[in-house]
């Protein structure tokens, strides 16, 4: 039975040898259970393992099925690797920001996984945007600025689904009905590594005379009001209408670039894009109310 | 008499030479920051290099059996005499590398097929992989992808080929680990994943070799169908798959002057370390940089009190030159092949900016920031820029790998390939790898 089966396959293979060239149109003519398992291989991230599993317990041909015993096995399997991963080492990933359109609130996070493969990935990076968005959504207003406590964080992590609020141009204004654990869950079974949402921060300009403003470094932005990368910044400040978006923006992209260790310090550098102007002078009547700079997998 | 006055004066150049890398070395620490020590984890047996030498790396993720697949290469190979045995135990515990002062995350190991000599570097992230190619630390020629049949290609599957294509690898060995752990027919599955994957890159999916096994039975010398003959079966793959790199001494010569001495009687003399290429007494030679252009004969080829025939690639020696005086020349300037290098003002380089932590800046730049550019025995001042009009305000950050372009301001030799440090005041800010000439 098995010798039978491998050389029917081993003929098949032969063929593909033979035309010279690998494409799409070979999957048509796989044994059924490998067109399959090629079928939801297309469709997931899931391992090999899995959707063979999956396959398997459903019958072959029976799709719908399939797809539904996988969904449970790629969340089983991510729960498996976090546990198996909980004492490893995450120091990967990205500082990802959100700052909502009117500009009246923000989120950092440091979100990580354990190679730089896996951060520079699609699927982590839309992960990490929509972590940020949605805690922008339901993080609380009521202080204007404070890192997010262990309960607060897991609560949202656990009970909360996906919030768009067409942060990402292309993106439809969904939501999901996975919570944020799940997604997180999910994204450890298809990459097999940990992954971890290590640190939250909030600035609500709760005053109206006060902007925010967001800055990172070291990955490609998608649109201003999310960003992404190894290092990033938060700053408000205290500033008159005219000038308040553009003006809190650059000085947390100075605060990046120059990594202050005060606030005094801050304003004696000199300004990174215009060298004729210590950041005091950019300022001008403005101050510098609260700032936070991080770094990926540091400070 | 006079032969051997003027022997003694070039011995004696030599000596006053050395000093001055002394005075160098201990003033600043320069020379040795430019060290990239050989390392070598063999104990007992030190590795003749008669054979071709080839570098190679593993590539995929820490789970797939990247470190077990290595250390069954040297446990296969030490069998056969042919490598110093490395546990998986302390392949993992590597220490870390520091080239030039920047840190990186690696583990090396050596060893040797009937063919060749491998020098086998593995590294945890892509971050390391970038720094090793671009401070030339370990370099790699080709590459093995590990990829595990439980799994079959993962979400960073496709970024293990990027980063291959991004250092500059061409071939690309497969290795499909854990076979023990599924059926045949999945096998066959994931290599055709696989030969898509690689196709959709860059790569030749129809012809890379794909060998299937597991680097665990090889280890524990189990099921030698799968497990150590799956091992030799790669090997072989890699030693007819993985084009050699073109050897130091078959390119042009090429050999930065060091310093240059009038030796009466004798003419005028040049001093380097020959950096690739073989050089024989009365060669017709061409002398580049600084806006000039010679030609000559080599008519003397001197090292350490001899006179010699020839000088290859890693030789410290002497050149005498005809009809040439000392004036004409300076330190920084290159004695090459004739036709075979031309000095350049602008070109386009990848970058690693050091960290604080290295000893770089602590602080970002932006567009038209002006350190001091190292390469072999030169230093010029250059102006940094992003190739990208729209990128003008746009951060370098340390810790960033950014492609910018540089612009000198003075030509010197500089081609495709090559590799220099950018330094500001007493510090080195970064180190670069020179991908295209714009000029």
């Amino acid at each position: 039975m098995l010798f039978q089966r491998r050389l029917h396959f081993h003929q098949f293979f032969g063929k593909t040898r033979v035309t010279g060239s690998l494409s799409r149109q070979w999957y048509s003519k796989l044994p059924s259970k490998l067109a399959d398992i090629k079928k939801l291989r297309s469709e997931t991230n899931a391992s090999m393992d899995l959707v063979k599993q999956s396959v398997e317990e459903a019958g072959v041909g029976n799709l719908e099925l399939a797809r539904e015993i996988l969904k449970k096995k790629i969340v089983q399997r991510g729960g498996k690797l976090a546990e198996k991963s909980k004492n490893r080492t995450a120091k990967e990933g990205w500082i990802i920001q959100c700052i909502s359109e009117d500009g009246r609130k923000a989120v950092m996070a440091e979100i990580n996984c354990e190679s730089d493969f896996v951060a520079q990935t699609t699927p982590f990076q839309d992960l990490a945007r929509r972590i940020a968005s949605t805690f922008l959504h339901y993080l609380p207003t009521n202080h204007s600025s404070y890192s997010v406590e262990a309960t607060l964080k897991n609560e949202i992590l656990k009970h909360q689904a996906y919030v768009s609020k067409n942060h990402e141009a292309n993106e439809k204004d969904v939501s999901s009905n996975v919570s944020l654990e799940e997604e997180i869950v999910k994204m450890t079974s298809f990459t097999g590594e940990k992954v971890q949402v290590q640190r939250l921060h909030c600035m609500n300009a709760r005053v109206p005379s006060t902007a925010i403003g967001i800055f990172s470094h070291g990955a490609k932005q998608s649109s201003p009001l999310q960003q992404l990368g190894r290092i990033g910044s938060m700053v408000q400040i205290n500033s008159d209408l005219s000038t308040r978006k553009g003006l809190s923006n650059q000085i947390a992209k100075e605060i990046v670039a120059q990594d202050p260790s005060s606030t005094s310090e801050l304003l004696s550098f000199r300004s990174l894009v215009d060298s004729e102007k210590t950041i005091k002078d950019v300022l001008g009547q403005s101050t510098i109310l609260e700032w936070v700079r991080w770094e990926r997998g540091g400070n | 008499m006079n032969s051997a006055k003027a022997t003694s004066l070039l011995f004696q150049g030599f000596r006053k030479n050395c000093l001055r890398l002394n005075r160098i070395s201990f003033a600043s620490g320069l020379i040795n920051r430019f060290t990239v020590p050989a390392r070598t984890y063999a104990d007992e047996k030190v590795f003749v290099r008669k054979k071709p030498h080839v570098n190679i790396g593993t590539i995929g993720h820490v789970d797939h059996g990247k470190t077990t697949l290595t250390a069954a290469i040297t446990k296969c190979l030490s069998d056969l005499g042919q490598a110093s045995f490395m546990d998986y135990s302390q392949i993992d515990k590597a220490p870390e590398e520091k080239a030039r002062g920047i840190t990186i995350s690696s583990a090396h190991v050596e060893y040797e097929t009937a063919n060749r000599h491998y020098a086998h570097v593995d590294c945890p992230g892509h971050a390391d992989y970038i720094k090793n190619m671009i401070t030339g630390a370990a370099t790699m020629d080709g590459a093995i992808i590990v990829v595990s049949a439980t799994d079959g290609q993962m979400p960073q599957t496709r970024e293990h080929l990027l980063l291959a294509r991004q250092v500059g690898v061409k071939q690309i060995v497969v290795y499909i680990n854990k076979v023990d752990m599924v059926e045949p027919d999945m096998i066959e599955l994931v290599e055709m994943e696989m030969r898509e994957l690689l196709s959709e890159y860059g790569f030749d999916g129809d012809n890379t070799p794909i060998v299937s096994g597991s680097a665990l039975c090889a280890l524990e010398g189990r099921e030698p169908e799968i497990g150590l003959n799956s091992i030799t079966k790669l090997m072989e793959a890699v030693d007819s798959y993985i084009t050699l790199p073109e050897r130091k001494t078959d390119v042009p010569f090429l050999m930065a002057i060091e310093d240059v001495f009038s030796i009466s009687g004798r003419g005028t003399v040049v001093t380097g370390r020959v950096e690739r290429g073989t050089l024989k007494k009365g060669a017709e030679i061409e002398i580049v940089g600084y806006g000039s252009h010679l030609k000559t004969t080599v008519t003397g080829i001197e090292m350490f009190k001899k006179q010699l025939d020839a000088a290859v690639a890693g030789d410290n020696c002497g050149l005498l030159l005809r009809s040439i005086k000392r004036e004409q020349l300076k330190r920084g300037m290159i004695v090459a092949q004739p036709g075979t290098v031309a000095p350049h003002q602008k070109f386009k380089a990848s970058f690693y900016i050091l960290t604080k932590e290295e000893g770089g800046r602590r602080t970002g730049f932006v567009d038209k920031y002006r350190p001091q550019l190292y390469s072999r025995t030169s230093d010029v001042t250059v102006e940094l820029t992003h190739p990208d009009p729209n990128d003008s305000d746009k951060m370098v950050m340390p810790g960033d790998n950014v492609e910018m372009i540089c612009t000198l301001i003075h030509p010197i030799v500089i081609e495709k390939g090559q590799r220099f440090t950018v330094r500001e005041g007493g510090s080195t800010v970064g180190t670069a790898l020179v991908t295209e000439l714009l000029d």
